[in-house]
C-alpha cells in the first residue's frame, strides 16, 4: 500500500472514489463560451420588462455571433445603449437598417434572493 | 511573413466602447497623475495635441473644444489588451505581444492566397469580437509590417488592413531597380513614422535631404552604418526585405519585477515615504508571486523627480534564499528606505525592485535549507489567502498596516472611469 500512487487520506487509506472524479459544475462553461468576446452589464429600470429582463438583472452579451432573427441584442442609438427584441419573422429581421449592434443577449443572470 | 496589428488609439477605444456617445467626440486620456497625454482620439490628433504634452500645456485647447479627460485606467485596459490578445492567438498561434496595443503574428505555418484581404479580414474579426478597432499589416520583415499597419490606420479606404508583399521572383534586400515592388508603400511614408528611426534620428535624416522611406533605402549601407550605426541599417534592410529580426522566441521568465509611481504630491516626511514604499513593496511582491517567481534582491530607489536638487538614490539587500513572502519583501522595502532617506528633500518618485529571480520549482539551494517544509507552506498559504481576497474584492482590500499612515503619496485620478470588465460593482449599467 506504500507505494500505491492514490492519494492516501490521513487513515492511510486511499479512496477509490477519488478516481476519474469530476471537478464540479462551473456557471463559467455554461454561459461563457467565447471569453474574449464576453461582457457583462447590468439593467437598471423596467424599460426592457416585456422582454422578460427586470431591474437589477446581468444580461450576458457576446459580441461573436451574428444576431439573428428573434434575438435579443445590445444596440446604440444616438450614442444610448438599448436592449432591442430582433423581430422573430425572418422577412422583417432581412429588412431591417444595419443598426449599431454592440452584442447578442445571450443569458440573463437573474438574481431572485 | 509577419503581420503586425496596432489597435488605434487604444486607451481612447477602451473608453469609447462603454460610452457610445463619445465615438465623434474629442477623447483624451491622462496618465501618471494626470499629468500627460497619453492617449489621443483623431480629433485631438487633429487639434495638434502631441503625444505626451503635460495636461498644463494643452489644458486649454482641450476645453475649448469640449473634449473629454479621462484618468488612465489600466484595469480596463489590460483586461481588454488581453481579449485582443487571445482573439489573435486563435487566428494565428505564433505570437508575440510587442506591447499592450501591438503584437506581430508569424505567418509561415498559415495558407493564405491573399494576404491584403487576410490582413483587412483580421482587422473586422478583432475589432468585432472585442470592440476594439485595429490596423493589420503584412509583409516578410517586422519592419514593412509595423509600415503597412500605419498605412493602414492612416488611409480609411484600405478598410483596416494593408499587406506590402514581393513578387516571387525578387530577392529580398535587391538593387534599386528589384525594390520597385516598394516604390508606391514608401515614397510617400514619412521618415519620422519608420520604427527604428522616430523623432531623433528623423532631423538629421532630414537635413540631408531624406524625408521619405523611399530615399532612406536609397542611400548607401556604408554611409547609413556610419551615421545610424548597425541599428539603422538594419532598419533599411528590414525595409529593403530582409528579414534581420527574426521573431521572437518566447521569453523565459522575467529578469526583473518591479513596481514604482509618480506621488500624486511630492513626499519628505519619512512616514509617509514608508507608506508608499510598502505598497509598492507589496506590489512588486503580488506580481512575483503572480508569475510563480522568486527573488533574491530587492531595491529601491528614491528620486526627487526631473527638477531635483538631490540625485536618485538607491539601496538593495540579497536575501538568503531566493523568496516570494509579502512580509518579507516589505519588511526588507522599509529597511532599505532608512538607508535611502534622507531629511528635507522632496520626494517625487520611488521603485522597489526585485530581481535574481528564479522560478518557484526551481531549487536553488540544496545545501542551505532556509526553512523549514512546514513554515514555507505555512509563509506560501498566507500569501495564497492574501492575494485571493485582492483578487476578488478588489487590491487593498488587505495591505500591511504601515501602507495606510499615509495617501498623500497616491497619485490623482480624477477621472477614471469603472473597471467595466474585471468588477462587479463597476459593470456599465442598461437602463
Amino acid at each position: 500500500m506504500s507505494d500505491d500512487p492514490i492519494k492516501e487520506n490521513s487513515s492511510g487509506f486511499p479512496n477509490p472514489a477519488l478516481d476519474g472524479q469530476d471537478l464540479g459544475l462551473d456557471l463559467n462553461e455554461l454561459v461563457v463560451k467565447h471569453p474574449a468576446s464576453t461582457f457583462y452589464m447590468r439593467v437598471e429600470g423596467e424599460e426592457y420588462a416585456q422582454a422578460g429582463i427586470y431591474s437589477g438583472d446581468i444580461v450576458v452579451l457576446d459580441r461573436s455571433l451574428e444576431a439573428r432573427a428573434g434575438n435579443t441584442v445590445l444596440v446604440t442609438t444616438d450614442g444610448q445603449m438599448k436592449i432591442v427584441e430582433l423581430p422573430k419573422n425572418a422577412d422583417d429581421f432581412a429588412q431591417l437598417e444595419s443598426t449599431d449592434i454592440w452584442g447578442v443577449i445571450t443569458h440573463v443572470v437573474s438574481p431572485k434572493r | 511573413m509577419y503581420a503586425l496589428v496596432d489597435c488605434n488609439n487604444f486607451f481612447v477605444s477602451c473608453e469609447r466602447l462603454f460610452r457610445p456617445e463619445l465615438r465623434d467626440v474629442p477623447v483624451a486620456v491622462l496618465s501618471n497623475n494626470d499629468g500627460c497625454v497619453v492617449a489621443r482620439s483623431n480629433e485631438v490628433k487633429a487639434l495638434g495635441v502631441p503625444m505626451g504634452t503635460p495636461h498644463f500645456k494643452a489644458k486649454d485647447v482641450l476645453e475649448r473644444h469640449k473634449a473629454v479627460l479621462f484618468s488612465a485606467n489600466f484595469r480596463l485596459y489590460g483586461d481588454m489588451s488581453s481579449r485582443v490578445v487571445q482573439v489573435l492567438t486563435a487566428i494565428a498561434p505564433q505570437i508575440e505581444v510587442y506591447s499592450v496595443d501591438e503584437s506581430f503574428l508569424d505567418l509561415s505555418e498559415l495558407r493564405i492566397d491573399d494576404y491584403e484581404q487576410w490582413a483587412k479580414d483580421v482587422a473586422a474579426v478583432v475589432e468585432k469580437r472585442t470592440g476594439i478597432p485595429v490596423s493589420v499589416g503584412v509583409a516578410p520583415t517586422k519592419t514593412l509590417a509595423k509600415l503597412a499597419a500605419e498605412q493602414a490606420k492612416k488611409d480609411a479606404n484600405l478598410k483596416g488592413g494593408h499587406a506590402i508583399i514581393p513578387p516571387n521572383d525578387v530577392a529580398a534586400n535587391s538593387t534599386e531597380v528589384e525594390q520597385m515592388w516598394l516604390k508606391d508603400d514608401l515614397c510617400s511614408f514619412p521618415v519620422e513614422d519608420i520604427w527604428g528611426i522616430g523623432r531623433r534620428l528623423a532631423p538629421m535624416l532630414r537635413d540631408f535631404g531624406v524625408t521619405t522611406a523611399w530615399e532612406f533605402i536609397q542611400l548607401p549601407d556604408a554611409w547609413i552604418r556610419k551615421k545610424m550605426s548597425i541599428k539603422g541599417l538594419q532598419t533599411a534592410q528590414e525595409i529593403r526585405g530582409l528579414d534581420c529580426y527574426g521573431f521572437a522566441v518566447p521569453r523565459d521568465i522575467a529578469k526583473m519585477v518591479s513596481a514604482s509611481r509618480s506621488f500624486g504630491s511630492s513626499l519628505s516626511q519619512l512616514h509617509e515615504l514608508e507608506a508608499a514604499v510598502s505598497s509598492l513593496a507589496f506590489r512588486a511582491g503580488y506580481r512575483l508571486r503572480r508569475q510563480s517567481l522568486n527573488a533574491r534582491t530587492i531595491s529601491i530607489y528614491l528620486s526627487g523627480g526631473k527638477k531635483a536638487t538631490f540625485s536618485s538614490k538607491k539601496a538593495s539587500i540579497t536575501f538568503d534564499y531566493p523568496l516570494n513572502d509579502s512580509a518579507a519583501i516589505v519588511s526588507a522595502s522599509i529597511e532599505l528606505l532608512k538607508d535611502a532617506y534622507a531629511s528635507g528633500r522632496d520626494y517625487k518618485k520611488a521603485g522597489v525592485i526585485l530581481q535574481d529571480i528564479t522560478g518557484s520549482s526551481e531549487q536553488q539551494m540544496p545545501l542551505l535549507k532556509p526553512l523549514d517544509e512546514r513554515t514555507l507552506t505555512k509563509i506560501a498559504r498566507k500569501n495564497t489567502s492574501i492575494d485571493s481576497i485582492n483578487d476578488r474584492w478588489g487590491s487593498g482590500t488587505i495591505s500591511y498596516a504601515i501602507s495606510k499612515t499615509s495617501d498623500k503619496w497616491v497619485s490623482k485620478r480624477e477621472n477614471v472611469s469603472p473597471a467595466y470588465t474585471t468588477r462587479w460593482a463597476e459593470i456599465p449599467t442598461i437602463s
